[in-house]
């Protein structure tokens, strides 16, 4: 049983142009991301990684296919057990961070552990302790507005590891980061799994990056290659 | 819960991407709309009860009783019998003195139970206002003041009236009598001014016979229980209601009730495409921060509950700022309708009809919640289609495609 495995999946979107028909981005694809372990997406721009990467965490459906989270098929729950699931058991950094505007940065990290109705107190403190963790003692009651994008992206990282999910999914996670930022988040995240055991499944163009990962798949003719088996 | 409220309302006033301006411009709309709606149906209920009761206090009365057997006092004693009184009307010429020529109206005399004046003591008074002369002894004819200019009379001038009264030879015959002006009055109902006189009851009935004599009542209670009363007392007596007497300008009070509430509706109309459309825009603003929310962990339904409660939180305060600014423009009409009659004047040169009748606009507190609550579950109704449009997409679908 994986934190996370993707059976034979398929994705087809709609095209845009009239009577365009449809397009294949993922075709009969497998993957598990392993407890305790790395595992990291490259390929092109508008290969489908992003998306393989909403597919494993249920933002999005597959055409074809089986998603596991913990051996529980996705399809198999209703809204509210698969919002509870990603609630408990993910942790999500998206591209663009993705921060509700009208919530301090303490507020925002806070937002998972308030949706599955933690004390109020306790995630305070607990948010608090993140945020510190990360460097962002001082800008906690900043909105995200104020903030600078490296700034952003970490109060996005503590949001995700605020209910401690077991793994985290991270859809470029330094793409919009200077050197020294991006550099200190891939430390953050590779620490996560080494010293907490927690599972990532990264998606990022930065191939350093992405080698620092137990595991390398390049995603490339709507399939995934590995690049970098597990030692 | 308290994430959800607490958010609805951070929500409902943000200060992004406009949001605060489109939730105030909802709120104000409502506001309005409501305020339009709250004094268009006082004032319309202010004139029709107006309308109304001059109708039961000078034309009609409650009830009309005609009877051979029963007696005003034996009515007065009835349940539910504010006052009773005879009452005799004819029709009579009043020749001008001036250019000789004659004109109709009708004569009315009164009298009341135990030496009651009725013009004075009775329900009567509310509508009618004798300008000069004294109702406990009508020695000649009280006209109306409109009559009185228009026939270029003063007071103790003597008039010729020609009254139709049963011959010994044919069943009538005109019959010419000249008699002082003793009196003005003015009445609320400029109709029944223009057509009516008033003289003392013995008078009148001495000179055209007192056969034709009626019984009107003003009652406080429930009419038919009343007319059960009478008819119990004689079987035989003949009960006419005020709805019945004015029949024609009833249906048409009745109709124009109907055409008022059809054109609030058109008003609701109005107010509901605004609250539709805004509550889109609302919705459309923050459905990328819902799909975020969902991608967080919150159930499809929660976060439905988070914009309804946006949605209700504007709607509510919309409509306490509504209802408060509707009760205040409703105490103060008057003075609002003196000074748009004012501004009306000042630019036109004529009078609004509106500041010239006098009427007290009233709105039941159950209309009031009935409006209220209509456009709250339309508040509702509309959120909820919005969601449902919205949570159609799959979450990053939302998220990546979000205008905002």
């Amino acid at each position: 049983m994986h934190p996370i495995e993707l059976k034979s999946i398929t994705k087809r979107f709609k095209a845009t142009e009239k009577g365009g028909g449809e397009i294949t981005i993922l075709e009969n694809l497998d993957l598990v991301v392993p407890q305790g372990k790395s595992v990291a997406i490259i390929g092109k721009s508008g290969s489908g990684k992003s998306t393989l990467l909403h597919i494993a965490g249920g933002l999005d459906s597959p055409s074809e296919g089986q998603v596991f989270c913990n051996g529980t098929e996705l399809s198999k729950l209703d809204d509210k057990a698969r919002s509870m699931l990603r609630n408990n058991h993910i942790g999500f950094i998206f591209q663009a961070n993705l921060l509700l505007e009208d919530f301090t940065a303490l507020e925002n990290v806070m937002v998972p552990a308030m949706i599955s109705g933690r004390r109020e107190k306790e995630c305070k403190e607990r948010a608090v302790e993140l945020l510190t963790k990360l460097g962002l003692a001082d800008r906690m009651n900043h909105v995200p507005g104020k903030l600078s994008g490296g700034e952003k992206q970490r109060v996005a990282i503590c949001r995700a590891l605020m209910n401690s999910p077991e793994v985290i999914l991270a859809d470029e996670p330094t793409g919009a980061l200077d050197e020294e930022n991006a550099a200190e988040v891939e430390t953050l995240l590779l620490d996560l799994v080494k010293e907490e055991g927690r599972s990532l499944l990264l998606v990022t163009h930065n191939q350093d990056f992405a080698f620092r990962c137990d595991t390398v798949y390049e995603l490339k003719n709507r399939n995934l290659r590995e690049e970098k088996a597990l030692s | 819960m308290m994430f959800g409220l607490k958010t609805s309302f951070r929500y409902a006033f943000s200060r992004t991407r406009g949001q605060r301006a489109t939730s105030i411009m909802i709120l104000c709309g409502i506001a309005i709309g409501l305020v339009a709606l709250l004094v268009i149906s006082a004032v319309m209920n202010g004139l029709q009860t107006a309308q109304l009761d001059q109708l039961r206090n000078l034309e009609s009365f409650d009830l009309i009783v005609s009877s051979d057997t029963l007696t005003a006092s034996q009515l007065q004693d009835l349940d539910q019998v504010e006052t009773a009184f005879d009452f005799l009307e004819t029709n009579v010429l009043i020749v001008d003195k001036t250019s000789g020529v004659s004109s109709s109206t009708r004569v009315r005399a009164y009298k009341g139970t135990d030496g009651m004046n009725v013009y004075r003591d009775s329900r009567m008074s509310e509508s009618l206002y004798i300008l000069r002369g004294n109702s406990d002894s009508m020695e000649g004819i009280f006209l109306s003041y409109t009559m009185v200019r228009k026939l270029s009379l003063v007071s103790s001038d003597d008039i010729n009236i020609t009254f139709l009264k049963p011959g010994k030879t044919a069943t009538i015959v005109p019959y010419t009598a000249k008699l002082p002006v003793s009196g003005y009055f003015s009445s609320a109902m400029t109709e029944f001014s223009q057509s009516t006189a008033f003289m003392d009851f013995d008078l009148l009935a001495g000179t055209i016979g007192g056969e034709g004599a009626r019984i009107g009542l003003y009652i406080t209670g429930n009419q038919n229980k009343v007319i059960k009363a009478i008819l119990a007392l004689d079987p035989s007596a003949q009960v006419v209601t005020w709805q019945e007497y004015n029949k024609a300008l009833y249906s048409a009070l009745t109709l124009e009730k109907t055409l008022m509430y059809v054109f609030l509706a058109f008003m609701f109309l109005i107010i509901c495409v605004n609250l539709k459309n805004s509550t889109r825009r609302l919705l459309a603003n923050k459905q990328k921060e819902g799909a975020m929310l969902r991608a967080l962990g919150l159930g499809r339904r929660r976060v439905n509950a988070l914009f309804l409660g946006q949605g209700l939180v504007i709607c509510l305060l919309g409509e306490i700022l509504g209802v408060v600014l509707g009760k205040i423009v409703i105490a103060n009409i008057q003075n609002i309708l003196a000074f748009v009659d004012k501004v009306v004047y000042a630019v036109t040169k004529s009078r609004t009809i509106l500041t010239q009748i006098p009427f007290n606009a009233a709105i039941g507190n159950w209309e009031i919640a009935i409006v209220c609550v209509f456009i709250f579950l339309l508040s509702f109704v509309f959120t909820m289609t919005g969601c449902r449009r919205i949570y159609k997409s799959e979450i990053m679908e939302v998220i990546l495609n979000a205008s905002y």
